[in-house]
């Protein structure tokens, strides 16, 4: 059913917004696209949701959206986790209200119809007024069609049918894993708490700034500015802020496939030195970090355990809506064609000493969060970037950035640039085309 | 124990101008209103108003260091959130002052803080309750404990660019 309503079409001509390096605003201002896009990418494609350890126990749930549609992702009495939509299957009422909790079953308040954790709904009030026909077991929740869980990572599809979770990762699977693996027992938690934040802007102005190299020099100038105030204070800290931001022209930008796209720091890490327990030496007790490197060889073995801290997490954002960064990961859900909430949490090392976690959080509020000394910069960029966009004169969006550069294969066969290119963009545009032109 | 009308006086004056200066973004002197140790916490907890913050996340957990930074950037022309600046205008009342065990002052104050942003032409509104741990200082305090506590802190907000 959903597919069928997915292959309609508004007749607008993709390929004509979208060119290699410019593509037009109305992509991101004119409603029907919005509406299409809910269509073919928000209602049929593999969105990100949630993490599993949001919901620990039995009962345990966090409501959320896909697109604009309400969805409970609740723990069964398995343990299994289940994705309903929030929706009661008698005249409509959204059956939880609540933003998270843990509940024995949902309760309608409209009419009182009640359904257990697996969805089955299991008493109503007046029954036998239905007549001889009704049958309970036709009135379950309705589950999202499909569910996937890679490492914890919850994606949806509204779609009954189409290419598999596996297939929509492709090798960015392997970041999902990268951003585990830093973990000393191979999983992270998001556990912490979740900022939560609303922006004036379309959703895909921000997943093209979070593979966007080229913005950090001039967005977040004041960090580069913080950092020769703490410099006079700790030259060695002021040495890891972003006044480094020069050595970006070394991160390479990979088009992963299906439009996901990493900003690869492993070879600037490697030439730098940088280490991941390296980064963290100013907040975390000596004894912490040994414990941490120890439970990490133990864990991965010794050599896997030095490449991880080398290599450091995934940079990363795959489409829609997940972006892997430092310790955070980050989704979105757009809620109009003007306005996209956006979800960001630090994540928890389980098994890693306290103090290693802490220190993820401290730093983590630094940087980002609403009042945070990078985000607040982006979300500032963001609407301006939106502000701009209802200009109605040359409407082309310019990012040509390394257009006319060689775009090397690297050894997984990806297409990549370096040098702050806007490769990154572009490639997301490619993939969005493709879907938009009915493709997956 | 409770104060006598005068002392109560005292803190809530000391509180309101507090609010001023953050208003008129005189934030170097705002911050001279803080005790200069690195103990002080400037606090807006994130989900929910009781978080633990060695396992659990905050919009703002800043020490002095911190708090400095946090000020240098608002002020250096370059934090583009507050380029122009927030015209702001809060009101603090509810004034509710005690003795702390260790002699500090414990305050705590509904606010309703209105945010004009001239670039969006936005109002936006912050509601919240603050607790302050003072210190006293001759005829005046310094802050030691500033807990921000936002009524909307568990759901979607926009930036959080001046100083609460
Ligand atoms: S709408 Fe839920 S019980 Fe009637
Ligand atoms: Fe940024």
């Amino acid at each position: 059913m959903v597919a069928n309503l997915a292959d309609k079409t508004s007749g607008i001509d993709y390929s004509a917004l979208i060119k290699n390096d410019r593509v037009h605003g109305k992509l991101y201002y004119d409603e029907d696209i919005f509406q299409e896009e809910l269509e073919k990418i928000w209602y049929k494609q593999w969105v990100y949701i949630g993490h599993d350890s949001e919901v620990p126990n039995v009962g345990d749930y966090v409501t959320t959206f896909i697109g604009k549609q309400p969805i409970i992702i609740v723990r069964d009495s398995n343990q299994q986790v289940q994705v309903f939509l929030n929706r009661c299957r008698h005249r409509s009422n959204t059956i939880c209200e609540q933003l998270k909790g843990n509940v024995g079953g949902f309760v309608c308040a409209y009419h009182g119809w009640t359904y257990n954790l697996e969805g089955e709904l299991k008493a109503l009030p007046l029954a036998e007024g239905f007549g001889d026909n009704f049958n309970m077991a036709d009135f379950s929740l309705v589950k999202v069609p499909r569910l996937g869980n890679h490492r914890g990572f919850l994606f949806a599809s509204l779609a009954e049918q189409g290419k598999s979770l596996e297939a929509h990762m492709g090798i960015a699977s392997e970041n999902i894993d990268r951003f585990c693996d830093t973990s000393p027992s191979g999983k992270i938690a998001v556990s912490a708490g979740i900022w939560k934040m609303k922006i004036k802007a379309n959703w895909k102005m921000w997943i093209e700034n979070s593979v966007d190299l080229y913005h950090a020099i001039s967005t977040h100038a004041s960090n580069a500015y913080m950092a020769q105030m703490m410099g006079e204070k700790s030259p060695t800290l002021a040495n890891k802020m972003p006044a480094s931001i020069g050595h970006f022209d070394k991160v390479v930008l990979r088009d992963l496939g299906n439009g996901h796209v990493e900003a690869d720091m492993r070879p600037l890490r490697r030439e730098t030195g940088m280490t991941y327990t390296g980064d963290w030496s100013d907040g975390v007790p000596e004894a912490a970090q040994n414990a941490f490197i120890e439970k990490m060889e133990a864990f991965h073995g010794k050599q896997k355990a030095d490449d991880i801290a080398i290599d450091g997490p995934p940079h990363t954002v795959m489409f829609p809506n997940l972006f892997f960064m430092l310790q955070d990961i980050r989704w979105a859900v757009p809620v109009s064609v003007d306005e996209t909430w956006l979800y960001y949490a630090p994540t928890m090392l389980v098994d890693a000493p306290d103090e290693i976690n802490t220190m993820r959080l401290r730093r983590d509020e630094g940087a980002y969060g609403p009042a945070g000394f990078q985000l607040s910069d982006d979300l500032e960029v963001w609407e301006r970037n939106y502000r701009g966009i209802a200009t109605r004169k040359n409407e082309w969006i310019m990012m040509g950035r390394g257009a006319d550069m060689p775009i090397i294969t690297d050894n997984d066969g990806r297409p990549t640039q370096a040098d702050y290119s806007e490769h990154s963009i572009r490639s997301q545009w490619q993939h969005y085309l493709k879907v938009m032109q009915g493709g997956s | 124990m409770t104060f006598s009308a005068d002392r109560h006086h005292q803190i809530e004056q000391f509180l309101y101008h507090e609010a001023f200066l953050a208003d008129e973004s005189k934030l170097d002197d705002w911050l001279a209103l803080w005790d200069s140790n690195d103990e002080i916490t400037y606090w807006v907890p994130c989900n929910k108003d009781d978080v633990d913050p060695l396992k659990e996340l905050s919009i703002i957990y800043d020490n002095y260091d911190r708090l400095k930074l946090r000020i240098g950037r608002t002020n250096s022309g370059l934090a583009w959130t507050q380029e122009p600046k927030s015209k702001l205008r809060r009101t603090v009342s509810n004034v509710q002052s005690s003795a702390m065990e260790d002699g500090k002052v414990l305050t705590y104050s509904n606010f309703h803080i209105t945010e004009l942003r001239e670039k969006s032409r936005e109002i936006i509104n912050w509601i919240g309750r603050t607790e302050h741990h003072l210190i006293t200082d001759g005829d005046s305090f310094k802050i030691a404990f500033k807990k921000i506590m936002l009524i909307n802190n568990n759901l979607e907000m926009s930036q959080l660019s001046f100083l609460i």
